[in-house]
């Protein structure tokens, strides 16, 4: 197991510098000069300036040189400082990425403390109310866009009965409870749809399942229902679940432009949307990175999740 | 075999009422589904003392597996029709709610599936599968749970149990998957077993040593079992009474060492003749019986064995044979033209006569698998043919 778990690692670390190269030289492709791009469009461009750049940039090393070098200070933590007002590439992360972080995790979590027992309602008791009736509202949910929901959620809680702040973001570590009342909404505008999502995946899977010998030969045994429920069946049918569980989490670490922009959050997707806008190619090139990062790292997770899951996976090798 | 024989010499434990341990009455257990009601087990009745082995012997989808879970309760779903009795230590199961059948599961009453790649929890270990209902049932205590299972799996012969009781079924072969089966439907002291088909998917090497197994617990733990099989030759020296099922029906029931000195059902006869060598009992589908089993939905006129019988004769298609006694014996049957009476006799050798194939393939003594065509159609036109010539002949 152990074993298995470091060749994910390695496996990791040998995707995250296949990642990193390639948007690397992707982003070196744009169109334009590359000085244009690094300077703000009214800035002065005299001889002095650009040299600088060239040389702060490493402009006339070669490619692969360039990479390299990027990478040594990537790897440092430094990925770079954008033209526009000096801001720190890192720095723009540290202080974003827990607000999205949090957000992210916040809403998954909601999803599933929600979705998981009514899939496996609908899974015990196909066709019966309570499954109809959660197939009735999920249906909604997997049809109505975020931004519906959030402006829904935005006019009851806080216009209507003011329970919950409209916008901005109050740090964790200023307010517990302030940090609690802002994540809620961003948060529940997101989980509608995993909610609806997840509750079919649990449902199919957890249906297949309930139909094998070793749930028959587990309730044989005299075990409660609810038992058997969550120790025999729940496990095996949680491996979409967590696919998609993986992807989802990816998606919501590169930041949630609309929900970050309705709830006026300084998040990671607002910051990355502004720099493509303002072509700020540093800040652009360091957040793509680690968006892209994110994903890879949370892959791994994934994989050494199945891991963890079923043990049969264990046992067929790299 | 002798064996059996021993077996029912054997004194009832002081203390233990002497009342049969399971008594069923008419019992039937129909699906509801789709293409019409699927009468799986249709008014089956059996009387089992405890300590006792009965054997339940059919071809597949003769209702076998439907009939254990049927006693057991454990045919769930809303497309089941179940009526008739079955009288657990004079206790109506049929009539305790549904939610309390748990309380029994394991306890009282406990099965050994068919497949053991597929009975076990592939993502459960199997100590937690051996300890669990344990500690449900008795509130045992972990440690004392875990002491109790190791000394299980011992006693079912599993070696280095204590590592064994860390892995995960996949880490077991298929003989050693089954021994922790048994473990499992011994772990809370069942005074029924119910063991369905335990080695019919296990390599030939090791199917002896499971059934010897089986037959060893029981004994020492007093247990009565209904051992279910399509193989006659694995009931043949294990069980003392053996019932043959056909289309969801007895059709034969004696103590073992009656039913194959005399037996009266040709469809008995039909599957000790396709009792496979020892040297291959293996994966037998018992395709050595000519024709396809009945269908359940719209079972034949008549007998229900008549389309693949080499004995029918007229009145086999238009009547069913009741479960009659041969007098003065405990043997039951229900045909119209026995094996061995002169009316069967007579039957088969007309059948034979008009060439009716399965009549054929006995007096040619091969086995019938080789038969193409649609036997059943050929065969009901064979019979009512030489019936007719008969007729015609005049009496
Ligand atoms: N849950 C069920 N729903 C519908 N039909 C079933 C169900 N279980 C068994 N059957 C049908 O009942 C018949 C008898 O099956 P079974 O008892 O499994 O046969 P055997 O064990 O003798 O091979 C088969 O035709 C099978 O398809
Ligand atoms: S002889 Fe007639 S009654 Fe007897 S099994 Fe054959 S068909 Fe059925
Ligand atoms: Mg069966």
């Amino acid at each position: 197991m152990a074993k298995l778990i470091l060749s994910r690692l390695v496996r990791l670390i040998l995707t995250l510098l296949a990642v990193s190269a390639l948007t690397f030289f992707l982003l070196k492709q744009l169109p334009g000069s590359e000085i244009d791009a690094l300077l703000p469009p009214n800035a002065p461009r005299d001889p002095e300036t650009i040299a600088l750049l060239e040389e702060r940039f490493n402009l006339n090393d070669p490619l692969p040189v360039q990479y390299f070098k990027w990478l040594g200070n990537a790897v440092q933590g430094d990925l770079g400082t954008s033209a526009f007002g000096g801001l720190s590439v890192s720095g723009q992360i540290k202080d974003r990425l827990p607000i999205t972080a949090e957000l992210a995790f916040v809403s998954v979590f909601f999803a599933l403390i929600i979705a998981v027992p009514l899939g496996i309602i609908g899974a015990y008791r196909p066709k019966s109310k309570t499954d109809s009736i959660i197939s009735g509202i999920n249906q909604v949910f997997i049809s109505s866009p975020n931004y519906l929901v959030a402006a829904v959620l935005l006019y009851v809680l806080s216009v209507r009965y003011g329970l919950l702040p409209t916008v901005g973001w109050t740090r964790l570590g200023d307010s517990i409870t302030g940090n609690l009342k802002s994540v809620i909404m961003p948060a529940l505008s997101l989980a509608l749809l995993e909610i609806a999502i997840y509750t079919r995946l649990i449902k199919t899977d957890m249906s297949a399942t309930l139909q094998e010998d070793f749930i028959l030969s587990a309730r044989a045994k005299g075990l409660p229902n609810r038992y058997v429920l969550f120790r025999h069946a729940l496990r095996p049918s949680s491996l979409s679940l967590i696919t998609v569980l993986g992807l989802n989490l990816g998606a919501l670490l590169g930041g949630t432009v609309v929900i970050e922009f309705i709830f006026g959050l300084p998040g990671i997707g607002g910051k990355l949307l502004q720099s493509v806008f303002s072509r700020d190619v540093v800040m652009v090139q360091g957040l793509a990175v680690f968006i892209s990062m994110s994903y890879v790292v949370i892959n791994t997770l994934i994989d050494i999740a199945y891991l963890v899951v079923d043990p049969r996976t264990r046992s067929r090798g790299v | 075999m002798a064996k059996s024989d021993t077996k029912t010499a054997r004194l009832v434990p002081p203390g233990l009422p002497n009342e049969p341990l399971l008594q069923v009455k008419d019992l039937k257990t129909h699906f509801q589904v789709p293409a019409g009601i699927v009468r799986a087990v249709n008014g089956v009745s059996l009387t089992l003392d405890r300590g006792k082995t009965l054997g339940v012997v059919g071809e597949s989808g003769s209702g076998k597996t439907v009939l254990a879970r049927s006693i057991m309760r454990l045919n769930l779903g809303d497309h089941v029709i179940a009526s008739g009795s079955a009288k657990f230590e004079g206790k109506e199961l049929l009539d305790i709610p549904m939610s309390d059948m748990p309380d029994l599961w394991g306890v009282e009453m406990a099965m050994v599936f068919q497949d053991p790649m597929t009975s076990l929890n592939p993502v459960v270990k199997i100590g937690r599968q051996v300890t669990e209902h344990i500690r449900h049932h008795h509130g045992t205590s972990k440690s004392d749970a875990k002491d109790a299972a190791i000394a299980l799996l011992k006693s079912v012969r599993i070696p280095e149990a204590e590592a064994r009781f860390n892995a995960y079924p996949h880490e077991l072969s298929g003989g050693m998957r089954q021994r922790v089966s048994i473990a499992i439907a011994l772990a809370c002291g069942p005074k029924l077993l119910f063991a369905d088909e335990p080695t019919t998917a296990l390599d030939v090497t090791v199917q002896h040593s499971i059934l010897n197994l089986l037959a060893q617990q029981q004994r020492e733990r007093y247990m009565a079992m209904i051992m279910v099989t399509h193989d006659l030759g694995v009931v043949a020296g294990r069980a003392d009474e053996i019932m043959v099922m056909y289309a969801g029906k007895v059709v034969e029931r004696a103590p073992t060492k009656t039913l194959f000195e005399d037996m009266r059902h040709p469809y008995t006869e039909a599957l000790m003749r396709s009792i496979p060598k020892v040297s291959e009992r293996s994966h037998t589908r018992l395709s050595a019986i000519a024709g396809r089993p009945p269908d359940l939905i719209n079972p034949p006129n008549g007998c229900s064995f008549s389309p693949r019988c080499a004995y029918a004769g007229p009145r086999c298609f238009e009547e069913a044979p009741p479960l009659v006694d041969v007098p003065g014996s405990d043997h039951q049957f229900a045909c119209w033209l026995p094996v061995g009476s002169e009316e069967g006799k007579e039957a088969f050798e007309r059948n034979l006569a008009a060439r009716v194939p399965q009549a054929v393939a006995i007096a040619e003594g091969r086995v019938t698998e080789d038969l193409t065509g649609d036997l059943e159609q050929a065969a009901a036109e064979a019979v009512a043919e030489a019936a007719a010539a008969e007729e015609a002949e005049g009496t």
